[in-house]
Formats: structure tokens, C-alpha cells, sequence
């Protein structure tokens, strides 16, 4: 069996080794709602990560090439025995990052309503393994991806795609409006 | 000991300051410094704890001082009481004013809580009152490197910094050394409300050449500057200042 | 000083789309064209100057608006939100002086930790050399933050200012650093920027 994964923020998810005293035992913050995003079908995106874990990076790589810049990533792994107990509907479905192959492993939990997502958060809570990527690792894995072809560069957002290539960590000052104003590329 | 130029401006003091730019890891606790400074407690004191701002003031010597607190920078102050009968009063000659404030200067940098700092500042506001803003440019005339028309001139502004390495012991310290020459006005004046809005009738009007000083250690240093090394940082700020007012401009 | 050949049809775009208003003097700088040239006042040259920059009012309030309604908001890694939009574009119209109310405003702990963090984060990616080392104080400085959250934005902000002048202060709050998620990260960041 395999896992699970979301990508959530760091700050929101830290305390989940030690719950603060004021979440009763077997609940969760309610911060943590805010890295589960239910589309309008009730669908909850998660990414299946294979028992050896060897697909991970594809699938971290995937989700950073989906963002505006580089920076940490952090994500929650629970196992898909979890899942299985808790009786949750799950397909597959296409995922929509730059990465074909990465986008093989993306699954929806359907059917999302209010008890279900509250279930689904705990299991990620409490029975998760939290990890960060930082963003020094993340820019590694990224050019990498770039080199290999795992990712198509031009569906990645521009500024990110500049750092990729190498033109330094992009930024939006004054030079890029200098840029815009003399109509260079 | 600086050279006295014959042409030197008899300047009065009205305004000196020491800022420190503390170093990013220095931990802040002013809880003592006025009274361990001054000896005695402040007169007044205003926070502002939404901004960070405290502020501390009191009597000291024939001024006012003033102790002001940010985030990023802390401010010793010492002013001329004002006084609306003497526009341009002064607290006396920089050499004996400013020799007072260092030493006091030197009690807060003795403190183990004085913070380590990233850079140091010395400013001063001086005065000298002449009869007409044409005897003040005949004075500045001496002393910039101008040639001034001071019967046809109006509105001159002298700004320059002329940087030099430091003394004071830390390698690679450079000093910035600001000055700004103005022949400044002041006038007093009476505000009588009216229906119409405010009457304002001038009473007296008088001229000062003035002459802004700001002594400080170049931004682009990159070491700490240790509490020890305060003194004597400070001590050659206050001297550099006071070379630019006995000798006017000099590189 | 800093010298552009340029079309005199561009030269008569307004420079404030170039240096939005600032309530700084400024530099000066020399626009040549092929038949003349013009002397125009630009940026200031206030790294000589100590004196003390005002805040006026309005800085203040936008200021402390754009944190209030930072609570309100969710923030994802590595997604620009709302806030960190809004703050950059406060810092480019008002530089100096939005530095000065941010680093009051989050040295004294006066917003949400969460909004610090996402502050820091973006003030570290600000590409505006008036204001690098005010910025480089301000992340340097919340190194020593006695909020965790604070601190890992500092580190973030540092490798992305990526300025070698915050690795002596990041070595001393990785002694300090009691939280292992925190430590590691500073950690990155020193080795990122020492190798550079």
C-alpha cells in the first residue's frame, strides 16, 4: 500500500506532533482547513505517493511548478490504509501540473462534505508524517526537472521559469519596470 | 585640537545628537539608560507601543535632552530651550557644548547595556546671527569653495558630503562628513484669528548663517561596532564636526 | 550616477513611472539623447544623512490596514497573495518610509505572526536597492525574533535578498535556534549563501 499526500503551509501544520492544549484530543485546529481546497464537484485533490516512496519528488517537483516562485514546500503523508478504513471514494484523475508523468498520481476524494473533510483532516493530523522541502532543495529538484524534461517550461509562470533558467532568483523591482517602459523583452 | 581659521564663524550651539543604529542581534533594554545617564528621572515620558516609540526628556546643562527610541535607531538630543524673544539663541561655543555632550555621551556607552551598534551618528545645528543675509554669505564666502555674490544672491543651500577614513581604530571605517550651509530667517510674528482667516503681522525679523552637521560612520561597513570602540568613534565625530565649522569646507 | 541612451519620445514618459512619488530628495542622474543633454533629479542620496524620515500618516494607516487585513487571508508557499501584492506596492511608492513602519510594525510584535512571516518573505524578495539595507536590517533582525514564525521568515527573506552581509547574524541564531525545523532551515540558508 502506498500513501497520500497534500501540499500544506508549514506554519499551520507544525504543531501537529504536539496539538496545542486548547484542540480537544482527536480534533484539529481549524488553521489546517485552509490547505483543504474542495472545488465546486466536491472534489478534494490528492496526489497517491507508491509504498517506496520513489514518485515523491516527481510529485513535489509537479506541485512547485504549479506556483508563482520558488520557496518551501511542505506536504503530509498518510498511509492509504487510513484512507481505506475511513471509507472514502477516490478516483483517479488527471492531474494539471507542467509534469505528464507526475500528473499520473493525481486522485480526488469525491463526494467532500462537512463530517467527511473534518475526517479526512484528522487523518492527516493525526496519523500524517509532515515534511518540508525547503527552497533551496526545491530549486534542485526543479532545474532538474527542467534538464530531464520531466516538466514542460512553458507551463510554468514566468518568473519562476526565469530562476530555473538560471537568471538568478527573479524579482519584480524597478528593473522589470524599466523593462516595460523601454519595451525590451 | 583643530586649527583655528581667522576666518572662523563664531558659531552657538543649538542642537547636538548622537544616534546609534543598533546591530540587528543587539538586545534592547533601556529600562535604566536615562537614569543611569542624566542621574536623575526624566522629566517626561511618551510610548507609543504600537509603533515601538519611547521617548524620555528632561533639563540638562542649560537645555533640553531628549532620549528617543525605535526600532532601528536610538537618539540622544540635546536642544536649546527655545525662546521666542531670542530667535537664534545658542547654548554656547561647540568646542565646550560638545565636549560636554561626549562625556555625557561616554557614561551611557560605559553601561553594559549600551547596545553594540551597526553606526553612529553626531549631528549639530549651529548659529551664528548676522545683521543681513549679505553679511552671511560674506562670511561663507571664506569659508566654501565658492565664489558667492552676496549682494545678488538669494536662497543659497551649500550641501556636501566629503567622506575620510576613519582613526578611530576599526579598519576599513570610513566617515561620512555632511555639512549644510544656509543663511537662515526667522521671524516672529503675531497670528490674530479674524473672521477671514488668520492675520499674521511680523514683528521681527532676523538673520543667522546655520550650519547643519552630520558626522557618521559609512552604511557600508560591515562589522559591528563594539561598545569599547564607542568613544572613540564618537570622539572623532564630534572632532570632525568641529573642523568643519572652524574651517568651513575641507576635503 | 547613472547614465541611459534613450529615444527622446521615450524621455518625455513621466520618470515617476520609473521612481514612483517618494517623499525623499533624490539622486541625479544624466539622460543623454543624441543632440543634447538634460540633467533630471531622480533618487536620493539619503545613505549619507541621518536624520531622522518621518511617517507620515497615510503610510502609517495603509500600513497597519494591509496587516489587519492580512488576518483575513490565507497564505500558500510560494503562491503571491493579496497582502504581499499590496506591501510591495507600498514599498515601491514609499520606500524608506514603508520600511520604517513594516520594521516598527513587526519588531514590536504588533501583527499576527503569521503575517509577519509572509512580510518578511516578501521584503526579502523586493528588488529595490534604495531600500536593501533597511530591508537587510529588518530580516537580520528577526533573526533574533522570540517567535519561531518570525524567525523562518527571516530565513526565507535573507536567501532570497541573498545578501552575504546576514551570514555573521545567521550563524549566531543558529546557536541560538532552539526549534530543529528552524535551525535546519537557517542552516540551508548559510550554506546557500556562503557558497555564493
Amino acid at each position: 500500500m502506498g500513501f497520500y499526500l497534500i501540499a500544506v503551509r508549514w506554519s499551520r501544520w507544525r504543531t501537529c506532533a504536539k496539538p496545542p492544549d486548547w484542540v480537544p484530543t482527536d480534533d484539529v485546529p481549524g488553521t489546517i482547513f485552509a490547505d483543504f481546497r474542495v472545488d465546486d464537484k466536491g472534489h478534494l485533490s490528492v496526489w497517491w505517493i507508491d509504498d517506496q516512496r520513489s514518485n515523491c519528488d516527481d510529485v513535489v517537483t509537479a506541485l512547485a511548478a504549479t506556483r508563482d516562485r520558488p520557496d518551501d514546500l511542505t506536504y503530509v503523508l498518510v498511509d492509504e490504509s487510513v484512507f481505506a478504513n475511513l471509507g472514502l471514494p477516490i478516483a483517479r484523475s488527471k492531474g494539471r501540473t507542467p509534469s505528464l508523468k507526475a500528473n499520473d498520481y493525481h486522485r480526488d476524494v469525491l463526494d467532500v462534505y462537512g463530517s467527511r473533510l473534518l475526517r479526512i483532516a484528522s487523518a492527516f493530523y493525526h496519523r500524517g508524517t509532515l515534511q518540508r522541502v525547503l527552497e533551496v532543495r526545491v530549486e534542485e529538484l526543479l532545474r532538474s526537472a527542467v534538464v530531464d524534461k520531466r516538466v514542460d517550461l512553458h507551463k510554468i509562470n514566468r518568473i519562476l521559469r526565469q530562476m530555473i533558467e538560471g537568471a538568478g532568483q527573479a524579482r519584480v523591482g524597478w528593473r522589470e519596470r524599466l523593462r516595460g517602459w523601454l519595451h525590451w523583452p | 585640537m583643530v586649527t583655528t581659521s581667522e576666518n572662523a564663524i563664531p558659531w552657538t550651539v543649538a542642537a547636538l545628537r548622537l544616534t546609534l543604529f543598533p546591530a540587528p542581534s543587539a538586545a534592547i533594554d533601556a529600562s535604566s539608560w536615562w537614569t543611569d545617564v542624566v542621574g536623575e528621572d526624566p522629566e517626561s515620558e511618551v510610548s507609543n507601543p504600537r509603533a515601538g516609540h519611547r521617548s524620555y526628556d528632561g533639563s540638562w546643562s542649560d537645555g533640553r535632552l531628549a532620549l528617543s527610541m525605535k526600532a532601528d535607531r536610538i537618539d540622544w538630543r540635546l536642544s536649546v530651550r527655545e525662546d521666542p524673544h531670542d530667535l537664534f539663541a545658542g547654548l554656547g561655543p561647540l568646542d565646550s557644548v560638545g565636549n560636554k555632550f561626549r562625556e555625557l555621551m561616554n557614561r551611557w556607552f560605559a553601561l553594559p547595556s549600551c547596545p553594540t551598534a551597526l553606526r553612529v551618528a553626531f549631528g549639530a545645528i549651529l548659529h551664528h546671527p548676522v545683521l543681513t543675509r549679505e553679511a552671511g554669505y560674506r562670511l561663507f564666502s571664506n569659508l566654501l569653495p565658492l565664489k558667492i555674490d552676496p549682494v545678488g544672491s538669494t536662497d543659497l543651500l551649500y550641501q556636501i558630503n566629503r567622506p575620510r577614513a576613519s582613526n578611530a581604530g576599526l579598519a576599513g571605517l570610513r566617515v561620512n562628513r555632511l555639512a549644510k550651509w544656509v543663511v537662515a530667517i526667522g521671524t516672529l510674528a503675531t497670528l490674530v484669528p479674524e473672521l477671514t482667516g488668520v492675520k499674521s503681522t511680523p514683528l521681527t525679523t532676523k538673520f543667522a548663517c546655520n550650519l547643519e552637521l552630520d558626522m557618521n560612520t559609512s552604511p557600508d561597513f560591515q562589522e559591528v561596532i563594539a561598545r569599547d570602540s564607542l568613544p572613540a568613534v564618537f570622539e572623532e565625530l564630534v572632532r570632525f564636526g568641529g573642523e568643519i565649522a572652524q574651517l568651513g569646507d575641507t576635503p | 550616477m547613472t547614465a541611459l541612451s534613450i529615444d527622446r519620445p521615450l524621455f518625455r514618459r513621466s520618470l515617476s513611472e520609473l521612481f514612483p512619488k517618494s517623499d525623499e530628495k533624490l539622486h541625479t542622474f544624466v539622460v543623454t539623447t543624441e543632440n543634447a543633454s538634460a540633467t533630471v533629479s531622480a533618487s536620493p542620496d539619503t545613505k549619507a544623512s541621518t536624520s531622522s524620515v518621518g511617517v507620515s500618516a497615510a503610510v502609517w494607516s495603509e500600513a497597519t490596514g494591509l496587516f489587519e487585513a492580512a488576518c483575513d487571508e490565507s497564505f500558500y508557499d510560494g503562491i503571491d497573495s493579496q497582502f504581499s501584492r499590496a506591501l510591495t506596492a507600498l514599498v515601491v511608492a514609499h520606500r524608506a518610509t514603508a520600511i520604517q513602519v513594516v520594521t516598527d510594525l513587526i519588531v514590536n510584535e504588533q501583527v499576527s505572526s503569521e503575517a509577519a512571516s509572509e512580510a518578511l518573505r516578501c521584503v526579502g524578495r523586493m528588488d529595490d536597492p534604495f531600500s536593501h539595507s533597511d530591508r537587510r536590517w529588518l530580516l537580520e533582525r528577526c533573526l533574533f525574533s522570540p517567535d519561531e514564525l518570525v524567525r523562518d521568515g527571516a530565513g526565507s527573506g535573507l536567501l532570497a535578498l541573498n545578501d552575504a552581509h546576514a551570514t555573521q547574524y545567521i550563524r549566531r541564531a543558529i546557536q541560538n535556534e532552539t526549534d530543529p525545523d528552524v535551525r535546519f532551515k537557517l542552516e540551508q540558508v548559510l550554506a546557500r549563501l556562503e557558497s555564493r
